[in-house]
């Protein structure tokens, strides 16, 4: 099939499964349009011999179509959200449509879906745990990026601008202070407290506003954004006590700041690199040579490899 | 898919797929220095300087290759800049859809009322603004008398009561909605439809704003190259639709001979403006709207700051 006979067709075939499924949630008062679609139903059934893989095409493209539109929104892709939006009855199918949306992503777009690792337990309570309970142990986060899997040079920020609109400097100042504070976690061995997060926002006065937001906004939509995860933790029950509230890295901070990227921020408030810095860098970050991203994954138990050193090459 | 994977797609032209889709929209300007890195990455030798016609072929590669998506590279001149646009357009205009993948049920209606105040209450005969300030923003963060809804444009909500947005969630939807390409800030405060946003949402905006056969209509089109108008020049006339980007006028009363109004033959003085900045106040001047020309506008712009 021509590119231009698929064009023609999927055209023709707008009132897919999501047009149908879902309560429609138009904004506009008098829906004239909403009826128009009924008759092209027919045609769709005409192409019964081929219906099925029509129908699977559909499904991948829809589901390229998610991805990509959650991702320029930053909302996180979940299993649920595929199944719910996308494949609908055909939720079944999870597993191949994935696979096939996922080598167009790959062929057509240079990216792929990246599911996110599980958070890590995060207390030792949990540890343990989850150790004893081993059976869950595998099982993934149900939420995914989309990455570049481009090679490196081809996401410099001239190509790929840190952000997702033209006018980015909201974004901008959004990214540089979400890596402040993954590097002030991460460089305080993967746990904060938040009082002494507060005392850093402070000294940097941006302990009430970031720019024009505020801080406690921000901080919010770090945590839904999975770059941080706050912990609060209770006294048991009947005891007294205040809450103890912590920050940790989130996923998705792994994945896109990565270690490096806190070395880079860490470098750049500090000025030139000096052999001192480095050394206490990476002791704070709980590397003991150099080039030793791959100790630090091992000690965190999984991997630190940020989204700019993993690329995979294409072709 | 096939044809395009077979035909010499390459990293580069992924790149490039990438890069305007992040952005939303681009200006030949702003894709020179993408193309460069593009070229340095790919190692080419012997680069020259990026012209018009390398970055055409972009365009077409990511046109080609987000057709198959229902995406497509569309093209248009900024009311504001006058800078010449493409803009990443997701085909399948039903912004509801769209909007919905991104946004909560209370958000949507909010932006529902959002647009009905830029397109109704800050654009009438009178005062065609067709933008916001987040202070009237504010304004329409809650639902107006409950007993008043009876759109189904609201039935979105209908199984949780829509207690409306918070200040904060009204600043948070804005900016978000500047993110997603949809609206554009003005230095001045004042939210509008970004170039994309109009080119995606006109259908939806004709289809709900515009009264069929009434006199007025709310949206309306520039007379020369046809395309939505929401920054640009009036009729005298305050009761005649005509409208007329400036950068579109030089040539349109060239062809006219003269500068009588087409529609309502009142004398065109192109002193009357739509639009929303306050900076856009300016010396009258004399009776020739094509004076105003691309170029004294951006210095006035630069001035006004
Ligand atoms: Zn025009
Ligand atoms: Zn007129």
């Amino acid at each position: 099939m021509s590119s231009t006979q698929r064009r023609r067709r999927t055209r023709d075939h707008r009132d897919d499964p999501e047009e149908q499924e879902r309560p429609r949630q138009r904004m506009n008062r008098n829906d004239p349009g909403s009826d128009s679609d009924a008759s092209s139903q027919d045609d769709m059934d005409m192409d019964a011999p081929s219906a099925t893989q029509d129908a699977e095409e559909q499904l991948v493209k829809k589901l390229v179509r998610y991805a990509l539109s959650c991702e320029y929104s930053r909302t996180p892709i979940k299993r649920d959200g595929i199944k719910e939006r996308v494949l609908g009855n055909e939720g079944r199918s999870f597993r191949r449509i994935y696979a096939l949306a996922q080598k167009q992503l790959q062929e057509v777009w240079g990216m792929e879906l990246r599911e996110l690792p599980l958070r890590e337990k995060l207390s030792l309570h949990e540890k343990r745990k989850a150790m004893s309970s081993a059976s869950q142990a595998k099982a993934g986060s149900g939420t995914y990026v989309l990455s570049s899997i481009l090679p490196s040079e081809f996401r410099s920020a001239s190509i790929l601008p840190p952000s997702k609109s033209p006018s980015s400097d909201d974004e901008a100042t959004f990214i540089a202070f979400s890596t402040l504070v993954v590097s002030c976690i991460w460089l305080s061995g993967g746990e904060l407290s938040d009082q002494k997060l507060n005392r850093y926002l402070t000294r940097l006065n941006a302990d009430q506003n970031v720019s024009t937001e505020k801080t406690e906004a921000v901080l919010k939509r770090m945590e839904k954004q999975n770059y941080v995860v706050k912990r609060v933790d209770r006294p048991p029950v009947g005891q007294d006590g205040e809450h103890s509230i912590t920050w940790h890295i989130g996923p998705r901070a792994k994945d896109e700041i990565g270690l490096d990227g806190v070395m880079g921020m860490t470098r750049e408030v500090y000025g030139d690199t000096e052999p001192e810095l480095e050394k206490k860098l990476r002791a704070s970050l709980g590397i003991k040579q150099s080039g030793a991203d791959a100790v630090a994954e091992e000690e965190a138990g999984e991997p630190s490899t940020s989204r700019r050193e993993s690329g995979a090459v294409m072709n | 898919m096939e044809t395009l994977l077979s035909s010499g797609y390459n990293n580069g032209n992924r790149a490039f797929l990438q890069a305007i889709m992040a952005r939303g929209a681009l200006t030949f300007d702003e894709a020179c220095p993408i193309i460069e890195a593009i070229w340095e990455a790919e190692g080419r030798e012997g680069r020259h300087e990026v012209t018009e016609a390398d970055f055409g072929h972009y365009l077409s590669r990511a046109s080609e290759a987000a057709s198959i998506y229902d995406y497509e590279i569309r093209t248009t001149i900024h009311q504001v800049t006058k800078e010449r646009i493409y803009a990443f357009v997701n085909t399948r205009s039903d912004p509801q859809t769209q909007l919905a993948t991104t946004f909560a049920p209370d958000e949507l209606s909010f932006i529902k009322r959002l647009f009905d105040a830029i397109f109704e209450t800050y654009n009438s005969p009178r005062m065609e603004i067709m933008a916001i300030t987040q202070m009237q923003a504010m304004k329409v963060a809650r639902p107006p008398n409950r007993n008043q809804i009876s759109d189904d444009a609201l039935e979105a909500t209908q199984s949780s009561v829509d207690k409306g947005l918070k200040h904060s969630e009204v600043e948070a939807t804005l900016s978000n909605l500047v993110l997603g390409g949809w609206l554009e800030r003005s230095k001045d405060g004042f939210y509008s439809l970004s170039p994309r946003g109009l080119l995606e949402l006109r259908p939806w905006l004709i289809e709900t704003y515009n009264d069929d056969g009434g006199d007025w209509q709310r949206i309306k089109f520039c007379e020369a190259c046809k395309e939505l108008l929401t920054v640009g020049l009036r009729c005298n006339e305050p009761s005649c639709l005509l409208r007329l980007h400036e950068h579109c006028g030089d040539n349109f009363w060239r062809i006219h001979g003269g500068q009588t109004c087409p529609k309502c033959s009142t004398p065109f003085d192109g002193t009357r403006y739509v639009a929303y900045a306050r900076g856009r106040r300016r010396p009258a001047k004399s009776s020739q709207g094509r004076r105003s020309s691309a170029m004294n506008h951006a210095d006035e712009e630069e001035e006004d700051e």
